[in-house]
């Protein structure tokens, strides 16, 4: 260790110094590629013209009022819970409405997680009616849950919804109730999972879900601060984040996706931003919007990560969805 | 260096005597988020304590969780019938958990009171309403503050105290019977 104290200031330094350059040489950027939605107020970016040029002016389809989550499907089309306007809307790889109606329009009230299997059944949770939706590609409700069963195993503000890849069991986010719940593909119930506290495997406010390619589930614990990861057969096996504002911190976590190569995106509506971990679960990137500033994001929610590695980015309380490319 | 000291002192015996007035206030509300734990220090110290699900810590200093607001980055909102807005100090709190996920949405078309009211607005200065002086709006029942740096805002904090439940356990800084809230700023 050094003695003195100019000694010690010099060698922090220096350490500081090659940790800079270590880091910088291996951080990966994000770049904004397009925007669903409204635009920023103030226009002037080069990004918001081509938008403009290649979108049109907002019209009806992506005139969304707080979305919430969003999903693709395996030919990158986008589906998003429009919240305030209690509706699913579908749009095509390049963010253009696909020729469909709105899926739930007159039903959801609050949609706010959205998945996909791969008949194309669209799974909808709705934090207002406390139920989880499922619909079919022609957007006839097929299920509808109320939760487990009427003796304190109903939902309370379900959130998150995902089916899983390897069994097509549905887990559902009940946020307000400090668990999972589990059901089977024609929507039985199996089993929770968690429940309330701070401890390993107990939840406190959990909301957005995602799957790793190995098949294990992760679990936005928001109000805990950080993310668990439990193995196919739901057995706790690893967490990591906390409460602060370091990198890898969070404030308010709140959407997760994972990309092909286990690479994890985790949106935080406290600090408005994104965090992206390696596939160790090392922190390597917080952005906030655009790398000019021009773009800001307000309150995001869920994500979503396409085939070609894209995010996809509901910006909820500026109406939009943000897709970002990450230059890894 | 001695009258800074002093000043130090007393900066933080106020911040304490905040946070126990904060801590009764919270405690056995919709807001305790907290497990058992009884002492006021370990509760500001231990993550899952009552204070830091909205003071977020400070990584790397001591004593920043009191000051959430500076940990918002401004942008632009679109709420109850379209008014653009920037989320500053207090709304960008609590919309981070009142968005249908962790708590209660509040917005555009809710069929709570926001449906009457909008909010995230400029205070006006004019007829029908009671004039601002120094970024509070004074009436017969009491004062709410205004916030943003020019403090002419109507925030959630405006009308909800985040530290005190109230009598109605809404966190209004005014109860509302006879109308007192809305006459507080509303003059007939
Ligand atoms: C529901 C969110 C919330 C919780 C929980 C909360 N605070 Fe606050 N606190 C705020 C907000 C928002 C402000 C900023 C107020 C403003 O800008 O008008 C604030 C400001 C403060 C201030 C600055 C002085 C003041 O009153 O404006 C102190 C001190 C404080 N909080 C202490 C605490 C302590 C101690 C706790 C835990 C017992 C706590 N707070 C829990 C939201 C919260
Ligand atoms: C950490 C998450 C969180 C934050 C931040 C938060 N709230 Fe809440 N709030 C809740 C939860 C959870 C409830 C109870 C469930 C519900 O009503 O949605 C609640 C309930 C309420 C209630 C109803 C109380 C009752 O018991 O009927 C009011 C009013 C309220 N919050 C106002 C606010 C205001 C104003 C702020 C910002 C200063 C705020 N909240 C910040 C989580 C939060
Ligand atoms: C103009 C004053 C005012 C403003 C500004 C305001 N509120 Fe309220 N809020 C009220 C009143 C009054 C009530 C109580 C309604 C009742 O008791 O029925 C209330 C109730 C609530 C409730 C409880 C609803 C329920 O059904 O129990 C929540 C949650 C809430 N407010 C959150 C917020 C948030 C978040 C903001 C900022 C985005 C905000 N409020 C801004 C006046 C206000
Ligand atoms: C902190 C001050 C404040 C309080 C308290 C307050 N208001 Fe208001 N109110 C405003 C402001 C500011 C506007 C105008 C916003 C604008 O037009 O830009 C407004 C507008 C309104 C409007 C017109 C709505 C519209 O869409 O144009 C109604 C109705 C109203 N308030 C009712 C109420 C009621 C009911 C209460 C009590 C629950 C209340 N207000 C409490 C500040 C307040």
């Amino acid at each position: 260790m050094c003695k003195l104290p100019q000694r010690c200031l010099l060698t922090g330094l220096v350490s500081l110094f090659v940790f800079s350059l270590v880091s910088a040489s291996a951080l990966p950027t994000a770049e904004l590629i397009y925007q669903v939605g409204k635009k920023e107020s103030s226009q002037a970016s080069v990004i918001g013209k081509i938008s403009d040029w290649l979108f049109g002016a907002k019209n009806n389809e992506d005139n969304f009022t707080m979305i919430s989550g969003v999903a693709v499907d395996s030919a990158d089309n986008i589906y998003l819970a429009d919240t305030e306007k209690g509706r699913i809307v579908a749009l095509n790889p390049q963010g253009k409405a696909l020729a469909r109606k709105d899926i739930g329009a007159g039903i959801l009230k609050s949609p706010l997680g959205v998945a996909l299997d791969r008949q194309g059944n669209i799974y909808v949770t709705d934090s207002a009616l406390n139920q989880l939706l499922v619909f079919n590609s022609s957007g006839d409700v097929i299920l509808a849950k109320s939760g487990a069963d009427a003796k304190g195993g109903g939902l309370l503000r379900p959130s998150g919804v995902l089916v899983d890849k390897l069994s097509g069991r549905i887990i559902v986010s009940d946020t307000g109730n400090h668990r999972l719940q589990v059901y089977d593909q024609a929507g039985k119930f199996l089993s929770f999972i968690g429940q309330a506290g701070t401890r390993e495997g107990d939840l406190n406010f959990p909301t957005f879900l995602a799957q790793d390619k190995n098949g294990n589930l992760y679990i936005v614990d928001t109000i805990n601060c950080r993310v668990q990861v439990f193995d196919p057969n739901f057995k706790f096996i690893g967490k990591f984040g906390n409460s602060g504002d370091a990198m890898g911190s969070f404030g308010r976590p709140k959407g997760i996706a994972i990309d092909s190569d286990n690479r994890i995106y985790i949106t935080d509506s406290f600090f408005n931003g994104v965090v992206v971990f390696d596939e160790a679960k090392k922190p390597v990137l917080f952005f906030s919007g655009s790398a000019d500033n021009k773009t800001s994001l307000s309150a995001p929610m869920g994500v979503a990560v396409n085939s070609r590695g894209e995010l996809i980015v509901a910006d909820s309380r500026n109406n939009r969805l943000d897709v970002f490319r990450i230059n890894w | 260096m001695k009258l800074n000291n002093y000043a130090g002192f007393v900066a933080v015996g106020l911040v304490f005597l905040l946070s126990e007035a904060a801590l009764a206030g919270i405690a056995g509300s919709s807001h305790d988020f907290r497990g058992a734990v009884s002492d006021v220090r370990t509760r500001l110290n231990n993550p899952t304590e009552i204070c830091k699900v909205c003071h977020i810590p400070h990584s790397t200093a001591s004593g920043s969780y009191l000051n959430p607001a500076s940990r918002i980055s401004a942008g632009a909102v679109t709420l109850h019938g379209g008014s653009m807005a920037t989320p500053a100090n207090s709304s960008a709190v609590c919309l981070s958990c009142h968005d249908g996920s962790v708590a209660s949405r509040v917005g555009a078309s809710s069929t709570d009171y926001s449906t009457t009211h909008p909010f995230l607005v400029t205070y006006p200065s004019g007829a029908g309403f009671r004039p601002a002086v120094g970024g509070n709006v004074t009436g017969a029942s009491g004062s709410l503050p205004l916030e943003g740096a020019a403090r002419n805002r109507v925030e959630c904090g405006t009308c909800h105290n985040p530290h005190e439940r109230g009598a109605g356990s809404k966190f209004l800084r005014i109860e509302n019977t006879n109308s007192n809230l809305c006459l507080t700023c509303h003059q007939k």
